[in-house]
């Protein structure tokens, strides 16, 4: 399988002395359900944060489906993050005053070219809500849904661009049991079904279970760990 | 069906906008406030202007003004500044040499003396010579029926009248008044035409009804029986006037003057010598007026400054606070994709939005006001000046306050744009 990020000694500081990430590095290949755990403070959002091109990093290299990614101007990390990399946060971040559908089309309102296909959108919309059991709160408000359906919303924003990069950062944090087994069902599903790239960033060790790659942060130091 | 990214992204940005709070509310009351008093400035400003405007605007540029010094008195030089009432600069007109006769009937009238052309003044290739003692205001006539008096008539003074639609309304009810006769201090004078005037007189048509009901006379003083004549026989049964100090003259260049002076001087026996005879143009008159509105200026320009000053620093609130309040929502759109531009773009619709509402809401109760204030000036008559509304004007004040909302909306915007997107992603 072709690799689609790496890393290689990577480091971060956020005052110059105190480094956050002591020389990362890392492998994924396309289509791998990649776990990060670590306490918190441990770093592993900020490597999330800099592999999600939210962040800076300080030394080091990394690669993004071969390409290496510099402090390259603001529009172009946009556009390569509305491109390649979908994200899930714990807080869902979904905008409370919009329906469902007019979430989902945030990041198509951001990607390259000047027109969009409502009907394309559309199909696409449609097609992953059904998928994930959500048609029916197409033109509801995000503000009245669950949290299992609010993650699942964000999955299908996360998907709407097509990005070859999930990003999770606690996806599970907010759910109860039940809506985490559903959310941990989904992400084997696209991994599977869709051949995406899954890299989630969590406390919990049962994602272990859908992960064929699994890392330990801890100190600054990323640790490869055998499934 | 394909759509313009960018209309999707407004459509986006407006219903992230959260319309159903207090705080929008109150924003848009505030800047609503901003607006109308912006607009009633602008209004009162013009108003002021126009009234001074009106009261020549028959002669446009044309219009040579010509004062008999021997008539010349500093008090009626600037007859736009120094007699501001309504009345006058309602009641008088520049053709004609006016006095007033207050009768012991319910409602007052007017007669006038006029040149042989008068009437012709209100129509079409008319060139002619006009008589004005006092402050001139145009009231444009839109019709007139019967005839205007003949040479014969001024020559022989005869007392042939006309009328305008009030009167006649007043006098004949629904019956023609032509040929009928009305008596003035103890003379018949015969109604030979019928003077309709579509900017007062429909209105005192309207208002009759009510000025006659009237129990104290005093109140009367709107509308009036207009009645004019031949200047010879005003001249001649109404010999109380003095020469005319004012005379406005409607020509096409200067070489007229001496043939003017020679028509006066038939009418008011060589008392006017030509060399006395000043010429005032109307860049000069332009300039008095000027002058005029220069008066008031610093105070509307004050009051405007204010306003923008305060609607922005409303606008900057507001749009600050709606940023904290978005944080994630930035952060979100920019993790998706959105750079800085898209960022700064939003916010200052936002800003451009509360200053389209305050805008339409602002006009809706500006017209409204408006109407209003018409419908209760219908019943008065000391009014300082019309109020007229000029669209072009609040046109340009609604772009210019509309532009100073996303200039001002650049400092948030600005802000927000440069929020670290992991900053924003984190805020709860």
């Amino acid at each position: 399988m072709s690799e689609i990020i790496r890393l290689e000694n990577l480091t971060k500081t956020y005052d110059g002395y105190n480094y956050v990430l002591k020389g990362i590095n890392l492998v994924i290949n396309k289509g791998d359900i990649a776990v990060i755990t670590g306490q918190s403070g441990s770093g592993k959002s900020t490597l999330l944060n800099i592999i999600g091109l939210l962040d800076s990093y300080n030394d080091g290299r990394y690669f993004l489906d071969n390409e290496i990614v510099t402090l390259k101007e603001n529009k172009e990390l946009a556009l390569l993050r509305n491109k390649k990399i979908g994200f899930i946060f714990q807080a869902y971040h979904l905008i409370a005053n919009l329906t469902v559908k007019e979430n989902l089309i945030i990041p198509l309102l951001y990607k390259e070219g000047r027109m969009i296909d409502l009907n394309e959108f559309d199909k696409t919309v449609d097609d992953l809500l059904e998928r994930f059991g959500l048609l029916d709160l197409l033109n509801k408000k995000v503000g009245g849904l669950s949290g299992g359906e609010k993650q699942r919303i964000c999955l299908c924003r996360a998907l709407m661009s097509d990005p070859e990069i999930i990003l999770a950062d606690e996806p599970t944090g907010n759910l109860d049991g039940y809506n985490k087994d559903k959310i941990m069902t989904v992400f084997q599903n696209i991994s599977k079904e869709l051949g995406k790239t899954i890299l989630i960033v969590t406390h919990d060790n049962q994602f272990k279970e859908i992960a064929n790659k699994s890392f330990h942060i801890s100190g600054g130091y990323l640790i490869d760990e055998v499934l | 069906m394909k759509s313009y990214k960018f209309v999707q992204q407004i459509k986006s940005y407006y219903k992230s906008l959260s319309i159903s709070s207090y705080r929008f509310w109150l924003t848009i009351i505030g800047m609503t406030i901003s607006v109308i008093v912006l607009f009633v400035g602008i209004t009162v400003l013009d108003s002021y202007t126009n009234s001074f405007y009106a009261s020549y605007e028959e002669f446009k540029d044309d219009v040579i003004y010509v004062r008999d010094e021997n008539g010349f008195d500093d008090e009626n030089i600037y007859f736009f500044n120094n007699n501001l009432k309504s009345e006058q600069l309602t009641y008088y007109s520049p053709y004609y040499i006016t006095q007033e006769v207050v009768s012991n009937r319910s409602v007052p009238y007017i007669i006038r003396g006029a040149s042989s052309n008068f009437v012709n003044n209100y129509l079409p290739e008319n060139n002619s010579t006009m008589i004005v003692n006092g402050h001139p205001m145009i009231n444009q006539r839109t019709w007139f029926e019967g005839k205007t008096w003949t040479q014969d008539d001024i020559n022989l003074k005869k007392r042939c009248i006309i009328i305008n639609y009030f009167g006649a309304s007043f006098l004949f009810g629904n019956e023609n008044p032509i040929n009928k006769y009305i008596e003035i201090n103890g003379f018949q004078y015969k109604i030979i035409g019928v003077l309709a005037n579509a900017a007062s007189t429909n209105r005192q048509i309207v208002d009759i009804n009510k000025q006659l009901n009237l129990d104290n006379e005093a109140e009367i003083n709107y509308p009036y029986i207009e009645i004019y004549m031949p200047l010879t026989t005003f001249i001649n049964y109404f010999d109380t006037l003095d020469k005319p100090t004012d005379l406005i003259l409607k020509l096409s260049d200067l070489d007229n003057k001496h043939s003017i002076i020679t028509n006066l001087q038939h009418y008011y026996g060589n008392e006017i010598e030509e060399d006395t005879v000043n010429v005032t143009y109307r860049e000069i008159i332009d300039s008095d007026i000027e002058d005029s509105v220069a008066d008031i200026m610093p105070t509307i320009l004050g009051v405007f400054i204010f306003v923008f000053v305060i609607s922005g620093m409303i606008t900057m609130n507001t749009l600050f606070f709606n940023i904290k309040e978005k944080i994630p929502e930035i952060g979100i759109r920019k993790a998706m994709g959105a750079s800085r531009i898209n960022i700064l773009t939003q916010i200052v619709f936002e800003g451009v939005l509360y200053a389209l509402f305050s805008f339409v809401l602002g006009l809706l109760i500006f017209v409204i006001f408006y109407i209003i204030g018409q419908i209760v000036f219908l019943f008065k008559s000391n009014v300082l000046f019309e109020i007229t509304i000029n669209f072009i004007h609040l046109a340009i004040i609604s772009v210019i306050y509309i532009l100073e909302s996303a200039f001002v909306s650049i400092i948030p915007a600005r802000y927000a744009s440069h929020m670290k997107i992991v900053d924003a992603v984190r805020f709860e």
